[in-house]
């Protein structure tokens, strides 16, 4: 069979990185390589590469999604608040979270392909509306505690036989069907068709109005899920959540760390969950190299530029090749 | 006339489209009748563009409607039944260059279940389709790594498939080199044979009479008259285009000025991707042509001396002085102007102002630090408009809504305002009319008489006549030497690599 060009170095690449990465800062400081922080920077990457991939869709088409970091802080916030007050169940809370996802996401949409303004403006303008709507919600007050339930999502596992995080197959399951989909169905090509040249996509039949509300839908949805999910395994959610960590710029150097291009026309979905997992592992190695706290911001955007520039590089070297 | 009773297969009736205070057709009327090829000519601006645009639905006209084989046309929203009836080759790329060309064929239609695409059936289709077209391109192949000639034949596959008989071609033998011409149209008459139906663009008028029975003109916003082609010799057509009786001055090269010293722009053993161990000279006042197939490296090394591309090996020197490699600034200080070939991403920034444009390389000579004084920006722009006969409101008016030959005509402007004493000139006439072609080779030759050192890259015949030397490219090699006065029969198997007169 075959498929769409593959481009296996990005991967193989980001795996080295990391690898390099855990082993020299796990001889430098031992606490590093312990099981528990193993762990942590794992569920860390989850939350990462979840809205990485939407944002891979997105910047796929040539877009690009502010309003992940306000979504996921929203969804985290909303959901642990309601089950504070009134012990919302799990199933509800999952419930709440796709359906604020979905609005929100579509509401991007709606504004980026019907009312045509660069979707830069437009999330940027929906970042400071969703990030309002969480104040207004929780009028300052924090979620400092998750029920069993919750916990056990965030943080266990299906069953004894299979020691790995609920989080991590969530994960899984979703890089599969975003891989598929991107790379297998006719939405997926369309995506891509549209970020390439849109208007040659557009007169060869692509609905470009219909298939830029989706991606805005998916990121929005990944963004809630990857809300819930920080709630879940912190067990804590407040007004700063998502948008004090810059979620939105990490998702974004993620995927283009990952191998997609900003000018569109390409999604690595793979190569994404693996960026992600590299930025989640490089950002713990700062405080385990103790690196000053006043530092972290300066390192991890001299981290991202570096990253990124290298990865660009290596896009620019094989396209001279060809 | 018999064909009287057939259904057309187009119908344009009083057709009128404003844009603003330009009026790009006026009350234009004409049809093209099933299986045979019809030409649309007229001089830069005359609407024919506009006119592509109309009869493919991507712009509504002010009146007038269209309707084929006798039908109302779809409305403008309806881009699928648009699709079934009539398919355009533009000279830009409508393909999308990062999927394969199987990809690009049935790109929202890809064969499957459920909207999961079945790789191997579209492949298969794919080669079907190509195949059954006789059109030899690998399926798997990028759309951004095929040639231009590749890409017109997969986007004609492409419409053929839809079930469209009716293909307009808009200008596209601007970019392809004889034996490419050739095998389009043998080509397009065997479709022709098969009951496909052409709308041809060119401003070659050979072109029109190798490969079409009919011919509508189109002058100033107006439709002048459509009649059968071998009805109408070409005077007759150049003056209905025209709108005046007067004959053409013939190019030919003037005598050269070349001065013995030291050459304006030396090559000297420069080798790239495409091209190798290339040693040329170009002295001042003196016209040098670089002749050669689309393939065979000539515009890469013209692109070299301009900086736009960066050879692999080699020096170029400009008046002695040594040329940094692949750094057009360096280039631009060493005084070498350029006209690139791909005008819509190397040569003019869309948006911006036919005046911002002409004088981009000259803004600092436009007022003190750095200010630009926009009187003074006008009278430059002004002065460059009607120079090139750049039909056109006005200087204010955005580049992006000029007609595709009033373009080129800016970026020629542009190169020559900041007065270099090389010029770097790339296929610099494509898609100029045959009227305004005669005026653009008339100032290249001025420049030439003023001293310039002028190299000229082009697959046109016609510019090449008004070189003093033309250096022949195959394959990257430079070949042979012809000077002026040479045959064309002789130039043209040099160019296509038959002939024994090696340099
Ligand atoms: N988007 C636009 N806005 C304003 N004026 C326009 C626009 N597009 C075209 N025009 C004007 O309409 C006229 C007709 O242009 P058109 O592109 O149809 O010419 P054309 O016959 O195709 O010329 P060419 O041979 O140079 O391609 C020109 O005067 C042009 O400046
Ligand atoms: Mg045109």
């Amino acid at each position: 069979m075959t498929r769409a060009p593959r481009r296996e170095t990005r991967e193989v690449t980001l795996i080295l990185a990391t690898i390099v990465t855990l082993i020299v800062v796990g001889i430098i400081n031992h606490d590093f390589m312990t099981l528990q922080n193993i762990r942590f920077m794992i569920l860390n990457s989850v939350v990462l590469s979840l809205l990485a991939l939407g944002q891979t869709w997105v910047i796929a088409t040539k877009g690009i999604d502010l309003s992940v970091a306000p979504i996921m802080g929203l969804t985290a916030v909303v959901t642990g608040l309601l089950e504070q007050g009134s012990g919302l169940p799990l199933v509800g809370a999952i419930g709440i979270t796709i359906g604020i996802g979905i609005v929100l996401g579509t509401v991007n949409g709606l504004l980026v392909a019907k009312l045509n303004i660069p979707p830069i403006i437009v999330t940027l303008g929906t970042y400071s509306l969703y990030s309002g709507l969480m104040f207004i919600y929780s009028n300052g007050t924090d979620v400092v505690s998750v029920p069993p339930a919750y916990a056990t999502f965030g943080n266990g596992t299906l069953a004894h036989w299979l020691p790995i995080p609920i989080p991590v197959l969530i994960l899984a399951a979703i890089l599969f069907l975003c891989w598929f989909v991107l790379g297998h169905t006719i939405f997926g090509r369309a995506v891509l068709a549209i970020g390439n040249n849109a208007v040659a996509a557009y007169n060869a039949g692509v609905s470009v109005v219909a298939t830029q509300i989706r991606v805005y839908m998916i990121s929005g949805l990944l963004a809630a899920i990857a809300g819930f999910v920080f709630l879940c395994y912190t067990g804590s959610a407040t007004v700063t959540t998502g948008t004090g960590d810059h979620v939105e710029l990490q998702s974004i150097a993620v995927a283009l760390i990952g191998g997609t291009a900003i000018v569109g026309g390409r999604g690595n979905m793979v190569g994404t969950v693996l960026g992600g997992l590299f930025l989640s592992v490089v950002l713990t190695a700062l405080v385990f190299l103790h690196v000053p706290p006043i530092w972290y911001s300066a390192g991890e955007g001299a981290m991202i530029l570096v990253t990124v520039t290298l990865g660009m590089r290596q896009n620019a070297a094989r396209k001279a090749i060809r | 006339m018999q064909t009287i009773d057939v259904t057309p297969v187009v119908e344009a009736r009083g057709i009128s489209k404003r844009y603003g205070p330009t009026t790009a057709l006026h009350d234009a009327s004409f049809r093209v009748m099933p299986g045979k090829s019809h030409a649309l000519v007229g001089r830069n601006g005359a609407g024919k563009s506009t006119l592509v645009s109309i009869l493919t639905g991507l712009r509504a006209p002010d009146t007038g409607d269209v309707r084929f084989a006798g039908m109302a046309a779809p409305p403008l929203s309806d881009r699928a039944g648009w699709r079934k009836q009539v398919a355009c080759v533009y000279q830009h790329a409508t393909v999308i260059p990062g999927l394969t060309v199987a990809e690009n064929l049935f790109i929202n239609r890809q064969p499957g279940r459920a909207g999961m695409i079945s790789w191997r059936e579209m492949r298969r289709q794919a080669r079907a389709l190509l195949d059954r077209w006789r059109i030899d391109v690998a399926v798997d192949q990028t759309a951004e790594s095929l040639s231009v000639e590749s890409r017109q034949l997969v986007e004609i596959a492409r419409a053929l498939s839809h079930g469209v008989r009716f293909v307009i071609l808009d200008e596209p033998t601007a970019q392809l080199d004889g034996i490419e011409i050739r095998r389009l149209f043998d080509r397009m008459r065997e479709l022709q044979q098969e009951g496909v139906t052409f709308l041809f663009i060119s401003h070659h008028l050979q072109e029109v009479y190798e490969l079409c029975q009919a011919v509508t003109v189109l002058r100033d916003a107006r439709h002048i008259l459509t009649a059968p082609v071998a009805d109408l010799p070409k005077t007759k057509l150049i003056e209905a285009m025209t709108g005046e009786a007067t004959a053409l001055n013939a190019i030919a090269a003037s005598p050269s000025r070349r001065s013995a010293a030291q050459a304006a722009l030396a090559m000297d053993d420069v080798s790239g991707l495409t091209y190798q161990s290339v040693t040329l000279a170009v002295s001042a006042g003196e016209i040098v042509g670089l002749a050669g197939a689309t393939s065979s490296g000539r515009t890469e090394i013209a692109e070299a001396v301009a900086g736009l591309s960066c050879p692999a090996s080699g020096s170029i020197r400009i008046h002695g002085q040594q040329l940094a490699l692949g750094d057009v600034p360096a280039a631009l200080a060493l005084g070498v102007g350029c006209v690139p070939q791909d005008r819509h991403r190397q040569g003019l920034v869309l948006g911006q102002s036919i005046a911002e444009n002409a004088t981009m390389t000259i803004s600092r000579g436009l007022g003190p630090m750095g200010f630009i004084v926009q009187s003074r920006r006008r009278v430059a722009a002004r002065a460059a408009i009607t120079r090139m006969g750049v039909v056109t409101s006005g200087p204010d008016q955005p580049v992006s809504a000029l007609s595709g030959g009033n373009q080129q005509k800016v970026v020629l402007a542009r190169a020559m305002a900041s007065n270099p004493d090389i010029l770097v000139l790339i296929d610099p006439t494509a898609g100029v009319d045959v009227r305004s072609k005669v005026q653009l080779l008339g100032i290249i030759e001025e420049q030439k008489q003023i001293g310039k050192a002028i190299l000229l890259a082009s697959g046109e015949i016609e510019d090449l006549r008004l070189c003093d030397r033309v250096l022949v490219m195959h394959h990257g090699k430079l070949v042979a030497e012809f000077s002026s006065g040479w045959d064309d029969h002789a130039m043209i198997s040099a160019i296509e690599g038959v002939s024994s007169d090696v340099r």
